[in-house]
């Protein structure tokens, strides 16, 4: 009889073996996969990267040298974009427009969204579903007697009137989104206040709505970057140039940018563009991943 | 516990309602009759003139034109955008330092606004200054292609750029749903002799499912819409080179005036972006696994 | 005056009548419970008082207000709801505040009761917290707080003691039986679990599928329940129930169980007289079912031949579980008793406690 010793011995050095192959085959698997990961990142990153060092150049550097960095960083640039091309006009006007419709959105759409998600009434899914339908429409659809409905409310090229027309085409995410935070609320927070002496009102801006807080600021950060970054409504209603919004005036200094030749002053621009998304980006992240996909999962 | 309910119901429906009855609702109702309008904006009343427009829009050799874009871009950028999404998910998922990094970092082309991310590759495909050329260059090829200036690379050069936008979203969407199945079924289909392939094909993928489907269809609509990156980058040139629906629309409305016919344009678009959805669903169905 | 009257209540959800025809008179100062398994109605029929619901049919009253139509801030009552239900972004000194400054109640005064409370409560150094920083215990008492700190007529409590472990609720009941002795309220009290019924109420109401079965003191429900569910309902281990023959014999009455046969006492012949040669339900508790190893004197003895198959050792007693036939039952007897399972003895049953039902209606012959 073979001894357990023995036995050991002798599988030792096939098995020592076959554990060396995984390794390897682990080891070459990790190094793959840490060399994809790290080929996309540098993808990623690059250009805005690029983008940022490229606007401190001069336009003759740009010109000659793509790759190489400033030789001193031309604060200038920004400043022009500011200034002459008009980012500073831009970005006000952005200002303007996003900051009313954000508040106004998150609080027509939490309203709604509590009436709905926990008020029982006749009507109450025909009116819900109404709001969500609206989420499958493409803009395009509604954009041309968007424009003459607002050109014949005297709306075009004002600021309230894109007001209004973002807050609403704004309402049907929002409100999808809300409602579905609303059913979790407990009940017994709104029993608990009803029995304590608030009236409807009462309880739903005393305790209800602060309870609302994460999902207001999640919902307020994808309305934040969805309305900072919208493109097709500026685009179509706003005709003015001096009124224009951030991301239509940036698209009116590329086009133009063929016959004006301030390249450093548009990198400039992209980059005065890019930061405010960039750092709401960085300050939210974590909200912004776990709302979106929340979201989308329940969906 | 719902005295008085009405007090609240109507006040805060109100104004919601209305908002959007005004603004999202009647305008959507209101198209459908436009598009069947002849309207140069001029006259105060449209001019009825039936299906014209779209018998019109069946000759137009643009339309067809700027369609087959968008059916080259729905047959390439989803399954590549969700290839590339699954593969990164999984690649983050299995415990690789780091993970949260690069997580954040993929995101980052989500967050930019289109006209941005256009602008930011559009100096990237500068045949003269762009970084893309420039790097070509100092590998030795000496005659890079002008990307956004000639027709055969243009149509590619867009599509790359949405890809390059998108991937991040979809790679975090994946790994929420990756990070939500138990690690249980994973451990117990090891046990049963299960390795890498078998694991994503057998637990992963079925289990995920669902999320496969609606990113599906999201990257479908979006196939067929890509107004801002293309009216950025090369507004629908050069030649009508990488022209798509929207910016045909676009073009014929606020250019051309052609109000009824861009009206017209946009319900077909419509109809399309519904029966893809619908067939889409159709067509991943699978008993769902709940779990 | 804190009474509270429920006349033909009735509540319906959709198709399921929540709360059928309940009528009962709970005196001011009471500790009211209603008891009852789940679906029984109970916690609807606190709601309902509370106005947290609407009665289809019938009236409330709280003292001699009619209150059906009265919202639920204006009613003077107050609320414990079994998740406490405490405001998460408030501190405990404004979860407990909160219902007063609705009233518009000067703010010293406020300060005053809050204070008071948090006192009896020994909660005083929690005021400043919020409540995501204590333990459930202490949440609960800062439940309880903010229903005290209304001073109202009537306490409403639905199931407080539910979300605390095992050791806390049997504390905790002790100190609500002594705040209701303190403030010397109307409390009515809502609960699954009859040991907490019997325990603290002074009147219990036992509630099965929207029924009221049986208001009633403690003792009185133990021991002339009014029917079958209500008999076994009340007490641990439940009452055992035989299916029997009320057989007459030589003049005397016995109830035959098939395998035994066991004598009516002469107190209730009479009453039972009606339901010879008819077919009964015999009840017994295992208390009153002794081994015969350990009899306890006074008892009016009647012996039932049974096979032990479980034995359970309490510590204190031991539960047996028995076979006579193939119909098991349970008896506690004294822990001196020696016994296997598998061994055969007698029972010895204590019929000056039996219970007769009736078969069909389920109601206890009196």
């Amino acid at each position: 009889m073979i001894s357990t010793q023995e036995t050991r011995a002798r599988t030792l050095p096939r098995k020592r073996q076959a554990e060396r192959v995984t390794q390897l085959k682990g080891a070459v698997s990790r190094l793959a996969i840490q060399a994809s990961l790290w080929i996309w990142a540098i993808l990623v990153v690059f250009p805005f990267v690029w983008m940022i060092y490229t606007s401190f150049k001069t336009d003759q550097e740009i010109f000659f040298s793509p790759w190489s960095l400033p030789q001193t960083p031309r604060w200038d640039n920004f400043v022009r974009a500011w200034t002459k091309a008009h980012i500073g006009q831009y970005f006000f006007n952005s200002l303007v427009v996003v900051v009313p419709s954000v508040i106004f959105t998150l609080l027509f759409s939490a309203m709604a969204a509590y009436v709905l998600a926990r008020f029982p009434f006749r009507g109450n899914r025909l009116i819900l579903y109404i709001f969500i339908s609206g989420m499958m429409f493409p803009i395009f659809l509604g954009l041309v007697p968007l424009f003459f409905l607002l050109q014949r409310l005297s709306l075009l090229n004002t600021f309230f009137g894109l007001i209004l027309v973002y807050i609403a085409y704004s309402l049907p995410f929002s409100i999808f989104f809300l409602t579905g935070f609303f059913k979790t609320l407990p009940s017994e927070l709104h029993e608990a206040a009803i029995v304590d002496g608030t009236n409807q009102w009462q309880a739903f801006f005393l305790i209800m709505l602060p309870l609302a807080q994460p999902g207001l600021v999640t919902i307020g950060v994808f309305n934040v970057l969805g309305m900072w970054n919208q493109f097709v409504l500026p685009l179509v209603l706003m005709s003015d140039n001096t009124k224009y919004l951030l991301t239509q005036g940036l698209a009116y200094m590329l086009h133009q940018q063929y016959y004006m030749n301030d390249w450093s002053g548009l990198f400039a621009a992209v980059v005065i563009v890019m930061l405010p998304t960039l750092l709401t980006y960085s300050l939210f992240q974590g909200r912004i991943q776990k709302g979106l996909t929340v979201g989308a999962l329940k969906g | 516990m719902y005295r008085g309910k009405y007090s609240v119901i109507i006040p805060f429906l109100a104004p919601p309602l209305i908002l959007y009855a005004v603004f999202v609702l009647y305008p959507y109702a209101q198209a459908m009759y436009v598009s069947l309008t002849h309207w140069s904006g001029v006259s105060p009343t449209p001019q009825f003139v039936g299906l014209r427009n779209f018998a019109r829009l069946v000759r137009d050799d643009y339309f067809w034109n700027a369609l087959s874009h968008n059916l080259i871009y729905l047959a390439v950028l989803p399954a590549s955008i969700l290839a590339l999404g699954f593969f990164f998910a999984f690649l983050l998922t299995q415990g690789v330092r780091g993970a949260g990094f690069y997580r954040i970092v993929y995101f980052f082309p989500q967050v930019m606004s289109v006209v941005a991310v256009g602008v930011l590759w559009s100096f990237v495909y500068h045949p003269t200054l762009g970084l893309l050329n420039g790097f070509l260059r100092l590998i030795g090829i000496q005659n890079p292609p002008v990307w956004l200036g000639n027709p055969s690379t243009a149509l590619l050069a867009v599509g790359a750029v949405v890809i390059w936008q998108a991937v991040g979203f979809y790679t975090v969407f994946f790994i929420a749903g990756m990070e939500s199945i138990p690690t249980t079924y994973y451990e117990a289909a090891r046990l049963d002799g299960a390795t890498g392939w078998h694991l994503f094909r057998h637990i992963t993928l079925p289990l995920l499912w669902e999320n496969v489907r609606v990113a599906a269809v999201f990257l479908a609509i979006g196939a067929l819409d890509m107004f801002g990156i293309v009216q950025t980058m090369t507004e629908g040139g050069p030649s009508r080179a990488t022209d798509v629906l929207g910016t045909y629309l676009y073009e014929n409305a606020f250019k051309h005036s052609q109000f009824g016919y861009a009206t017209a344009i946009a319900v077909t678009l419509f109809v399309l972006v519904l029966a893809l959805s619908l067939l889409v669903m159709r067509a991943t169905v699978r008993e769902t696994v709940e779990y | 005056m804190a009474s509270v009257t429920y006349e033909h209540v009735t509540k319906r959800f959709g198709d399921v009548v929540a709360v059928n025809d309940l009528t009962i008179h709970i005196e001011d100062k009471e500790f009211l419970v209603f008891v009852g398994p789940s679906g029984c109605g109970k916690t609807t029929s606190l709601r309902l008082l509370a106005g947290l619901e609407e009665a289809d049919e019938g009236n409330i009253y709280i003292g001699d207000r009619l209150v059906n139509d009265v919202p639920p801030k204006d009613r003077d009552i107050a609320m414990v709801f079994q998740s406490y239900a405490l405001y998460p972004h408030m501190t405990v000194y404004d979860n407990m505040a909160f219902g007063l400054k609705l009233r518009k109640v000067p703010k010293a005064e406020i300060d005053r009761r809050v204070r008071e409370a948090a006192a009896i409560l020994g909660i005083e150094d929690l005021l400043d917290r919020k409540p995501k920083q204590l333990s459930g215990g202490q949440r609960q008492r800062v439940a309880v707080g903010r229903a005290i700190v209304r001073d109202p007529q009537v306490f409403l409590m639905d199931e407080p003691l539910s979300n605390l472990d095992a050791k806390l609720r049997v504390q905790t009941r002790a100190e609500l039986t002594r705040l209701h002795q303190r403030l010397e309220a109307t409390f009515i009290y809502v609960t699954h679990d009859q040991v907490e019924a019997m325990t603290m109420g002074t009147r219990i109401a036992v509630l099965r599928d929207g029924i009221l079965q049986q208001v009633d003191t403690p003792q009185r429900l133990y021991d002339y329940p009014i029917n079958t569910f209500v008999a076994g309902f009340i007490g641990s281990p439940a009452m055992n129930f035989f299916p029997a023959t009320l057989v007459q014999e030589n003049g005397e009455l016995y109830v035959d169980g098939g395998t035994f046969r066991v004598q009516v006492p002469p107190s209730r012949k009479e009453a039972y007289l009606p339901y010879s040669n008819r077919e009964v339900i015999f009840g017994i508790r295992p208390e009153d079912c002794h081994s015969e190893q350990f009899v306890p004197p006074g008892v009016r003895e009647a012996r039932v031949r049974a096979k032990i198959d479980v034995v359970e050792l309490m510590g204190s007693e031991i539960y047996l579980y028995c076979l006579t036939g193939n119909k098991q039952f349970i008896a506690r007897v004294d822990p001196r008793t020696r016994v296997e399972p598998g061994d055969e003895m007698d029972i010895v049953m204590n019929m000056d406690h039996m219970h007769l039902f009736d078969p069909q209606t389920e109601m206890a012959i009196r």
